[in-house]
């Protein structure tokens, strides 16, 4: 028992946080609404209702408030700091990739900028200003350097996208490494294979080149690069059937790509659900941060297909498979 | 020297410790369940009293450890105020022996229930319903305490002095 460090505190809460989760039902429900309104009126009788709102497009700033709320109650629980990290990066290269544009195009994109990154955004905008990366630990000089110098020799903003994508799995990757956890590490590749996977399906589907799939391909995962160029050159499906995707690629990728999309989500919600039945280890902590990222995207479909009178049908098939 | 480590009185108090520290498994037990305890009641304080009971579950490895002891130190003596009996080796060995189930089973006894009693705890965290099902769980680990109890108690019993 003491090999392996347990937190019976953190997961205690964890399991009492999840019956706050939205449950599908509830979810459908939303789907279900005569009109956006009413779907908001059923969000705000829940958590993320703490926030309230004007208009009825800020819902972005309800969901939010509350997933920075949730990363920080969660990452009080883990004393290890690398561990909620691991799922803030993103944010943060969200946030580079934000400024960096914002620099080219001179247009303010405060609005595009979101919190829940591992470096508050002020700090994040005094120091990327100043190129002062000491106090940026997380963010690699020379992918922001690269993607600059890319931008300017091509004027193709596609790069600044890829270049950071990359950084950013390859940070998430070392620091799931240096954590050490299994299911964090298993996570991240899972996801990076899962991102290489619509890359390629993507290119594949729009006919892009050789060279553009190369360069999207992220770090991290566990189908390597050249497996994926080779079932690019050739028929995507034959190949990646012999792979451990094997039966999602084969299930979902000649569906479109929007079927493809939300067969990953769930695959990776599958992977996740394992955590339900450990205890005593961190692994449901890191599950309740995923689930909760994932009834956020749910959260932010229904409301966006709503506003643009989309059927409850087509919501409800894009709709998530849910944690609880 | 050796004589003196290897007198029956000394193994016979040698087994009475042993008895005691069933109580590790039960401090063990009893903090695991009791973090997890906490957390549940940092979300629903109104939980408390369900969840104390689950997490005094692991506790009772100790309290059978300081049994055997208590009934060990009678036997020799020891609490009876006339002094303690005079044992020989194999006597004092003997009485070791019989406190040897209960030391051990209740070590890892009360860790193993501290876990179940911890999930118990998640259990009732999650559906507060279902309190008696996880203290079920969590039981059933005494089991395996209460048997060990048996045989020291047994072994004890059937120790002539």
């Amino acid at each position: 028992m003491a090999k392996n460090k347990i937190y019976p505190f953190a997961v205690a809460s964890i399991r009492s946080m999840e019956n706050k989760l939205l449950t599908k039902q509830k979810l459908m429900q939303m789907a279900d609404a005569k009109d956006a309104a009413e779907a908001l009126r059923i969000l705000c009788e829940t958590d993320y209702g703490k926030t309230e709102i004007d208009d009825i497009h800020d819902f972005e700033k309800m969901i939010q408030n509350h997933l920075e709320e949730e990363y920080q109650a969660v990452g009080k629980l883990i004393p290890s700091e690398t561990f909620m990290d691991i799922f803030k990066f993103k944010n943060d290269y969200h946030n580079i990739k934000v400024l960096i544009k914002e620099e080219i195009s001179k247009v303010n994109g405060k609005k595009y900028l979101t919190k829940g990154g591992t470096i508050p955004l002020d700090v994040l905008q005094k120091n990327f200003r100043d190129r002062n990366y000491m106090e940026l630990p997380n963010i690699k000089p020379e992918a922001v350097q690269e993607a600059t110098d890319m931008y300017a020799k091509t004027k193709n903003a596609r790069y600044i996208d890829t270049i950071l994508d990359r950084a950013c799995f390859q940070v998430m990757s070392d620091s799931a490494h240096k954590l050490g956890n299994d299911y964090v590490s298993r996570y991240v590749s899972k996801l990076a294979d899962v991102t290489n996977l619509k890359t390629l399906l993507r290119c594949w589907r729009l006919e892009r080149s050789e060279d553009e799939l190369e360069e999207s391909i992220v770090p991290g995962g566990e189908l390597p690069a050249e497996l994926l160029v080779r079932a690019f050159k050739n028929d995507v499906i034959q190949v990646m059937k012999e792979t451990s995707y094997g039966t999602l690629c084969d299930t979902y990728m000649p569906q479109g790509f929007t079927v493809f999309e939300k067969a990953c989500d769930d695959y990776l919600m599958g992977y996740v659900k394992d955590a339900k039945y450990k205890t005593l280890t961190p692994e449901p902590v890191a599950a309740y941060i995923l689930a909760k990222e994932t009834e956020a995207k749910c959260v932010r479909i229904i409301m966006t297909c709503k506003l643009q009178d989309i059927d409850a049908e087509t919501i409800k098939e894009r709709v998530r498979e849910a944690y609880v | 020297m050796v004589e003196s480590l290897f007198s029956g009185e000394f193994l016979a108090l040698l087994g009475a410790a042993t008895a005691a520290l069933a109580g590790i498994g039960s401090a063990i037990g009893v903090g695991v369940a009791g973090e997890a305890a906490a957390g549940v009641v940092s979300e629903d304080p109104n939980k408390f009293g369900q969840v104390l009971l689950l997490q005094a579950l692991p506790g009772t490895q100790g309290i059978y450890g300081l049994l055997i002891a208590f009934i060990i130190m009678v036997k020799v003596g020891l609490l009876g105020g006339d002094g303690m009996l005079e044992l020989s080796v194999a006597q004092g060995a003997s009485i070791f022996a019989a406190a040897v189930p209960i030391g051990l089973v209740g070590i890892f006894s009360g860790i193993a229930q501290g876990k179940a009693a911890a999930s118990g705890i998640m259990l009732v965290g999650k559906k507060p319903s279902e309190l008696a099902k996880g203290m079920l769980f969590a039981a059933m680990v005494e089991t395996y305490a209460v048997l060990a109890l048996l045989v020291s108690f047994l072994m004890l019993n059937s120790i002539q002095l």
